[in-house]
């Protein structure tokens, strides 16, 4: 049923497709390319996309091609394991605050507003100033500000669920809270925070990009999207496509994650469908 | 000695601030292996009456009683923990719809297996085979790995039966059991908790909107009006000579095979608004026999030379 309402959303097949090309080229750059990421040829500088490098050459004679597949590996690596962070811990807030209530729900909410009445972007901008940046702070910077959305919404979820006749049932049965919550509640939980978590796979790609492109994110030589983009920009005028081919690379990437996040939020909450 | 002591118990939900009483001074006690039926119409409290004695109430809902023992413990004192270790302990309990009370991501013999775990010593597939069985239901291996949406409202309600029973309780609970099945599912699950009962020496509290289902089942029965008894007795002699006003109504308002009637004799009126209770007596505004006494609230107290004890002015004479 689920699954072939799925495959019925075009939307979200185009955009899981496209997205398992982008990762399988990613994580079979060192095959696909025998150009070195940060090979440097100094006479082969900010050349045109030819039959030799196809997607042109960087100031440094690096291929661009074998830098956006490299860099491929470091923006999904980013995405991913910061959205693992940030799952984990809305879950368990919002699970906590939404089955408990009272002033465990009090005091997790209003830390989750806190949260978010900083601009992500500058609280993450003054924490990687004080840490130095490196992929790991990147990836762990981004997941620790991601969370109180998610957070936002299992507890709303949660809210719903404790009431329904099987969490009482569960009650007056003896279980304790950890089974009731993890065991009962959880599964229920699956599908607004994969679609959630998909989406959010998405802003944290951007995040990551923004970060290197101001130069605090994943730092040269290791190539990722946002810092290839970034040394584009100081040869707009003169080398088009060091500033085309990443950017168009994040704007797929975060285009298909975002549809396939739509499908799959068609196809697994009925309440949202139109 | 009583297994289950319950004595002026009060339960009162809080809506916007607004207190909304559901039970107003229960009194009652049940001896091992006896059943008690609870009969009441809707919002008569008898569903809270059911889980308030585990304490298993929302959080909007305040709970007051002088005497609340359980087996010897008193469960007004008791911890979260021990309240945990009775729910589906030594207490089991069979929530009213089968169809939602079981959830539905987990299998069949997960669910009981999990109670098991928590009171019964741990996870054990032979005695989940065993329990399925024991509320007669065919085929137990192939129901074990069984979803709910699979099953039938009867067998899942046989399911909850046997989670209730899977830590041999002393008292089992059951909330209208029966209401969201057909008529021969009724009667099957009605029969296999007879059966359960005397088998393993239970204590039953059987609550019912619907006292034709109490008739040779129970052997004691309390009527419940606006949370509070009303009458109470032998549940033969409730039915076949009741003293209070309100069972009488009832009991005339049940269809009979015997008897053609173009109209059923309905009570007049509705169940008082628990927001707006009237003083002395909440059947009064109802009541075709009411006088000046009722609006002293009567006490529920024996009638003499019968074995039933009533809350009604008519009975008891001077008070």
């Amino acid at each position: 049923m689920t699954g072939r309402r799925f495959f019925k959303n075009r939307l979200a097949w185009a955009g899981g497709t496209l997205l398992t090309l982008i990762a399988l080229a990613s994580v079979a750059a060192p095959a696909l390319t025998s150009l070195k990421p940060d090979g440097q040829r100094l006479t082969e500088r900010l050349r045109p996309p030819s039959r030799s490098h196809w997607l042109g050459t960087d100031d440094l004679g690096r291929d661009v091609g074998s830098r956006l597949l490299h860099g491929g590996r470091v923006s999904l690596r980013v995405g991913l394991v910061a959205v693992l962070i940030s799952v984990v811990l809305g879950t368990l807030v919002g699970l906590a605050a939404g089955y408990f209530g009272g002033w465990v729900d009090g005091v997790l909410m209003r830390a989750v507003d806190i949260v978010l009445c900083f601009p992500t972007i500058f609280l993450i901008l003054m924490v990687i100033a004080f840490l130095e940046p490196s992929l790991t702070n990147v990836m762990a910077v981004i997941g620790f500000t991601s969370w109180p959305g998610l957070a936002r919404l299992v507890r709303g979820e949660t809210l719903g669920l404790r009431e329904r006749d099987f969490i009482w049932a569960a009650r007056g049965l003896g279980l304790s809270a950890p089974r009731i919550l993890f065991v009962h509640l959880l599964p229920h939980l699956v599908a607004p925070v994969l679609v959630s978590a998909t989406l959010g796979v998405g802003g944290a790609i951007l995040t990551e990009s923004a970060l290197s492109f101001l130069g605090l994110g994943v730092q040269p030589p290791t190539a990722s999207w946002g810092n290839v983009l970034a040394n584009g920009k100081d040869y707009l005028h003169v080398a088009w496509w060091l500033s085309l081919f990443p950017g168009a690379a994040i704007l797929v990437t975060v285009l298909s994650l975002n549809m396939l996040g739509e499908g799959l939020r068609d196809t697994l909450d009925p309440r949202e469908r139109s | 000695m009583s297994l289950l002591v319950v004595e002026n118990l009060r339960v009162t939900y809080f809506r916007d601030g607004v207190p909304l009483p559901a039970l107003r001074g229960v009194t009652f006690s049940l001896s091992a292996g006896e059943s008690l039926g609870l009969a009441g119409e809707s919002g008569s409290g008898k569903s809270t009456l059911a889980v308030a004695p585990l304490r298993l109430l929302p959080d909007n809902a305040r709970l007051s009683a002088d005497r609340l023992v359980f087996d010897g413990r008193d469960l007004m004192a008791a911890s979260p923990r021990d309240l945990r270790a009775l729910r589906g302990g030594a207490v089991g309990t069979v929530f009213q719809d089968p169809f939602s009370s079981l959830n539905p991501v987990l299998t069949v013999g997960d669910q009981i297996e999990e109670v098991l775990e928590f009171h019964a010593g741990g996870r054990d597939r032979g005695r989940v085979l065993a329990l399925l069985e024991r509320v007669r239901l065919s085929e137990p291996a192939a129901l074990y790995g069984a979803y709910p949406h699979q099953l039938s409202g009867g067998q899942r309600q046989r399911v909850c039966l046997a989670m209730a029973i899977a830590a041999r309780p002393k008292l089992l609970i059951a909330d209208e059991p029966t209401t969201a099945l057909d008529v021969t599912a009724q009667r099957g699950i009605l029969d296999l908790l007879d059966e359960l009962r005397r088998d393993l020496k239970m204590a039953l509290l059987l609550v019912t909107h619907n006292v034709g289902l109490l008739v040779e089942r129970t052997d004691r029965l309390a009527v419940l009006y606006a949370g509070e008894i009303v009458e109470l007795g032998p549940t033969r002699e409730v039915l076949t000579n009741p003293a209070h006003p309100y069972t009488q109504g009832l009991l005339r308002s049940l269809p009979r095979l015997s008897r053609v009637e173009p109209r059923l004799p309905a009570l007049p009126g509705q169940p008082p608004d628990p927001r707006r209770l009237p003083s002395g007596c909440a059947f009064r505004e109802r009541c075709a026999q009411a006088f000046a006494r009722c609006a002293v609230d009567p006490v529920l107290r024996p009638v003499t030379g019968r074995p039933v004890a009533v809350a009604c002015h008519l009975h008891g004479g001077a008070a």
